[in-house]
């Protein structure tokens, strides 16, 4: 390409062919206002702020939108230019609320900005305001249209970027107005997510968030990162006299650009909701007193030691959410491998990530996300199976959407079919439930049937003849006795597997918490790479699970079976290095997982626990045996942000700081390493987690700091050199340059691929999920004062025509039973389920989903199924009508 | 919408199905056919066209054009215009409104009339000028508004 040569300013200047003249300017250092132009949206010309001056022609043109072409002399500041830009900007004013001094966009608005920039001062228009009525009902966002310049920027992100389609133009001329579908308001919509992208992108005070605890202009903000689910977006806390008066998307070098969701721009008002806890309390009978850091830290350490002193460390577990930092898993896992010498340490993630992260790691090398998020959009065919990334996993939800919408992929949706996703699929299957394994094994053997398979991938990978023979009887027509999935719609999703078409398969907890989940993300693992699509750019496997940090407590050997580093602690040599860095001994028992704790818990194998900021109450399966397994306990201390239900059971409970409240990295799912940095002090004498370790295992007697970033890129080599430079660890594409086994391989079922009978007592399968206002538990977000506004009570979804044939109407009230246990929920009814099917959230009504649930431990990945089972409904009948 | 009125549209979504490209064709035949653009139709109509319900309202509202409330059998199109407006077509107006008992954008209880008026219908030589559906009337006074009503009675 030649390159192009034109004169700016008096400047000569070249730029590559389809550059625009504002492009170029900038890169120059000169600076044209903009309105409606925003670097994340595609040019769009509508406010010919950026007007500049041809000179040869005498012409003006819209710098944004206008290519260079050879030869062109530009002037950006003529006088003529600057005619035209007072004109637009004091048309837009005439039109324009004088109310300036109480807007909330303040000083950032860019329309007074420009004015400002310009020298307009008083207009001497004749100023005629349209003024619509502000619309302020819902918890986040304040739409005040009369403010609106028509810049068409929410339009466009909301199209482009997180293609939720909410608004569009309405109208023409002075009527025009980005609106929703009938012009409701946003709550009215069935589209918008309150994301605030809109909000973001504003030039002016038309969109402004609502709830806003103070009104000032914030005096200094701090990079930090979504603590929510562990997409890892980027995030500036602004801060004002010790308070975040508002989140805002950290744009430069992130994840997510401008696209946050309504968690993390609205939803973050929790940490200074009310209730945070913020003295140390030791029980007292029935009570918790309030006592010092120094009487609660000597007893807990005398207590710990006790235990250790007469049962050995193994009596003693220690477990913690998915919401800890990097450097705060490091430590805590040496203090309690170390310290308690036990390896009983996990983090309730397992229950959803164990089998992702084992199978992944057992057919490629690495428990983790293969690709970044950002190319899962160049995905040829993206499939999701067993989860909505519109609700758990919001950036990876937008990917997919650009990717279907802006560049042609094909979206194909397996048991995932009340997501808002599917407004942009393909392919929907719902095959029978408990038979998603066959269906996968089905499909793996019709693209070896029709050579829809990349042959020279295939090459470097171990054990293909045994996949062959292991699918070999999976006809299409036994795939349909089997799930039901006709052979007509098998041959559909065959034939979207071009060969060369890169595949990205999106999974999540409907696939690792069913039966059998291990096999299930394995038999995923060989449709990728029978496709060819690991290593490769835009395609990958994408496992969307977890909290905020699981990956980087995995990374940081926060599980029994591996040290730091994703190295097995039953490899001797392995574990004398890191004994001989610690200068202590490392327990060579195979620790208990999570759920297995809470057995031993039960059968006193285990007496005491330490519990970081989970609340295995709510989040865990059985909820009764684990009330009963952790009231059974000699010691239980608990360190949390609110009280909950479990250090309603504690005899100590610490306070514990947020993540806004402290410093450390966070590892996000698509293996990014960010730092999370401290905005405000912690309430009361609260601590993060790392500093009540430190002290606590100096109170047992041994001194221990908390890890520093260095310690640990000395410790864990797959983070060097990421930690401060917020990069990937193992690089952007984890498999890039070859597998780090060599060789990966496919993982064959040591069992048959059959179809499991189910007790037709119970007639209907109820999914147990997330709510986008809610993540996973709502163990933080139910503390956030403007997503709980969202939430609502606890109910159950279910389909119009199952309502119908039960009699049953909206706020009608059932018992839910399952084999295990019941729950009573008010029925809520929803269009969109299939019949059959109820939803339950996980988050709302005290959380008592549990209850349904026995403890099945998983004997391979020690997860337990709590995703879905088979239920029945009665009516509860008043008993007074 | 009546049960005809949906077999309808649906028939006419048919025919445009996946054609991203073929939406303003459709809500001009839908215009044509149901006499308006019924609520209801714009999701179905995004649905079949990969377009967000919202663009598709968007571009109804932006085209004169199109309607989103039935209008009468005959609309009428007064000029407003500069020649139409010297040569008394506010009377012509307002003759209209007294005789058909609306007022300007409104439709009579019967969906006999609706009432509108235009910038300009072009026809300044024979101001003041109005138009029924696709039929031009000119040199207008207010006599002659009765003469021409009572033809579509």
């Amino acid at each position: 390409l030649k390159a192009i040569t034109v004169t700016i300013d008096d400047r000569e200047v070249s730029g590559r062919p389809g550059t625009t003249i504002l492009e170029l300017a900038q890169e120059m250092g000169i600076k044209i206002p903009t309105l409606c132009h925003h670097p994340q949206l595609t040019p769009f010309g509508a406010c010919r702020i950026c007007l500049v001056e041809e000179e040869n022609r005498g012409a003006l043109l819209a710098s944004c939108v206008t290519v260079i072409a050879p030869g062109m002399v530009i002037n950006t500041y003529s006088p003529k230019v600057l005619e035209a830009r007072r004109v637009i900007i004091k048309l837009m004013l005439a039109s324009h609320p004088e109310s300036c001094l109480v807007c909330e966009k303040g000083n950032r608005c860019q329309l007074r900005q420009i004015a400002a920039d310009l020298g307009i001062g008083v207009l001497d228009y004749y100023k005629i305001p349209h003024y619509w009525d502000i619309e302020e009902v819902n918890p986040f966002i304040v739409r005040d249209l009369s403010k609106c310049i028509l810049c068409g920027r929410c339009i466009r992100a909301d199209h482009e970027l997180v293609v939720q389609g909410a608004i569009d133009y309405q109208g023409r001329g002075f009527n025009s107005l980005p609106a929703t579908l009938f012009d409701g308001p946003l709550e009215s919509s069935t589209e918008c997510t309150f994301c605030g992208t809109c909000v973001t992108v504003c030039p002016t005070g038309a969109l402004q968030e609502k709830g806003r605890r103070t009104l000032t202009t914030p005096k200094r903000r701090v990079a930090t990162v979504c603590p929510y689910c562990p997409d890892g977006c980027a995030l500036w806390l602004e801060v004002s006299d010790g308070e975040v008066v508002r989140v805002n998307p950290r744009v430069e070098g992130s994840a997510s650009g401008v696209t946050i969701c309504v968690r993390g721009h609205y939803g973050l008002d929790f940490i200074q909701g009310r209730g945070r806890l913020t003295h140390p309390l030791i029980r007292d009978g029935e009570e918790l007193r309030e006592v010092s850091w120094e009487e609660a830290l000597g007893y807990v350490a005398q207590s710990l030691l006790k235990i250790k002193g007469d049962q050995g460390g193994e009596a003693i577990g220690v477990l913690a959410s998915g919401g800890l930092t990097n450097e705060e898993y490091y430590t805590i896992q040496r203090w309690a491998r170390t310290v308690l010498k036990t390896n009983n340490i996990d983090t309730s993630t397992r229950l959803s990530t164990a089998p992702s992260q084992m199978a992944l790691r057992d057919a490629l090398g690495y428990g983790a996300m293969t690709s970044p998020i950002r190319d899962l959009e160049e995905s040829g065919v993206m499939m999701v199976i067993g989860a909505d990334p519109t609700i758990s996993h919001p950036l990876i939800g937008y990917a997919i959407k650009r990717g279907v919408t802006h560049k042609g992929g094909k979206l194909i949706m397996i048991d995932s079919l009340d997501s808002d996703l599917k407004r942009f699929s393909h392919l929907l299957l719902s095959p029978r439930k408990g038979t998603e394994l066959i269906l996968l094994y089905g499909m793996i053997h019709q693209l070896i049937e029709q050579g829809r398979w990349d042959q020279r991938f295939v090459k470097k990978i171990e054990d293909f003849e045994g996949l062959c023979t292991y699918v070999q009887e999976l006809s299409p027509d036994k795939v349909e006795e089997l799930t039901g999935i006709s052979p007509d719609l098998l041959m559909d999703v065959i034939s979207l597997f071009d060969p060369g078409k890169r595949v990205g398969i999106i999974f999540g907890k409907g696939v690792t918490q069913a039966k059998n989940p291990y096999y299930l993300v394995a038999a995923l693992v060989n449709l990728a790479l029978v496709t060819g699509s690991i290593g490769r750019e835009g395609g990958g496997i994408y496992p969307i699970l977890g909290e905020a940090n699981f990956q980087g407590a995995w990374d940081m050997g926060f599980v029994p079976e591996l040290l730091p580093g994703h190295l097995d602690i039953d490899d001797a040599p392995v574990r004398e290095e890191f004994e001989r860095n610690w200068g202590e001994a490392i327990p060579i028992e195979r620790g208990h997982t999570a759920l297995e704790m809470i057995e031993a818990a039960k059968e006193k194998r285990i007496r005491g626990m330490v519990i970081f900021e989970e609340d295995p109450l709510t989040a865990f399966p059985a909820q009764e045996m684990v009330e009963k397994a952790l009231r059974t306990l000699d010691f239980l201390v608990v360190s949390d942000l609110w009280p909950s239900p479990t250090t309603k059971l504690a005899h100590v409970v610490f306070p514990a700081a947020s993540f806004a409240e402290k410093e450390g990295s966070f590892t996000s799912v698509e293996r990014r390493v960010q730092r999370i940095q401290r905005g405000i002090n912690p309430p009361g004498k609260a601590l993060p987690a790392g500093a009540i370790c430190s002290r606590l295992s100096e109170a047992m007697g041994f001194p221990l700091s908390l890890a520093t970033p260095e310690e640990i890129a000395q410790s864990v080599p797959l983070y060097r050199g990421v930690v401060e430079g917020g990069g990937f660890w193992g690089g952007r594409n984890l498999y890039a340059s070859g597998f780090p086994k060599k060789k990966a391989r496919f993982i064959i079922p040591d069992m048959p691929l059959i179809r499991e009978g189910r007790e037709d007592e119970y007639p209907f399968y109820l999914n147990v999920g997330a709510l986008l206002v809610h993540q996973g538990c709502g163990r933080d977000s139910i503390h956030s004062p403007r997503l709980a506004q969202m939430g609502g009570e606890g109910y159950v979804e279910m389909n119009l025509h199952d309502a119908e044939t039960m009699d049953l109407c909206n706020g009608d009230e059932v018992f839910i039973r399952s084999s295990h246990g019941e729950l009573r929920r008010e029925v809520r009814i929803r269009a969109d389920l299939p019949a059959g099917e109820l939803f339950l959230p996980w988050a709302l009504n005290e959380r008592g989903w549990g209850r349904l649930f026995p403890l099945a431990i998983d004997p391979i990945t020690k997860a337990s199924p709590s995703k879905g089972c088979w239920v029945k409904l009665e009516e509860v009948k008043d008993v007074a009508g | 919408m009546s049960p005809a009125d949906q077999d309808r549209l649906e028939r006419i979504i048919d025919q445009h199905r996946g054609q991203r490209w073929g939406l303003i064709p459709l809500l001009q035949q839908v215009q044509e056919e149901l006499g308006y653009i019924p609520e209801e139709g714009i999701r179905p109509i995004a649905n079949a066209l990969y377009l967000f319900p919202s663009q598709v309202q968007g571009v109804i509202t932006f085209y004169a054009q199109f309607s989103l409330v039935p209008k009468g059998k005959y609309v009428i199109r007064v000029c407003r215009g500069t020649a139409c407006h010297v040569k008394g077509g506010r009377s012509i107006l307002q003759t209209l409104k007294r005789q058909l008992g609306i007022e300007e954008g409104e439709t009579t209880p019967d969906y006999k009339f609706t009432l509108e008026t235009v910038a300009c219908l072009g026809a300044c030589f024979l101001a003041p000028t109005m138009m029924i559906n696709r039929v031009y009337y000119g040199r207008l006074s207010p006599p002659k508004i009765n003469t021409i009503l009572r033809e579509y009675e």
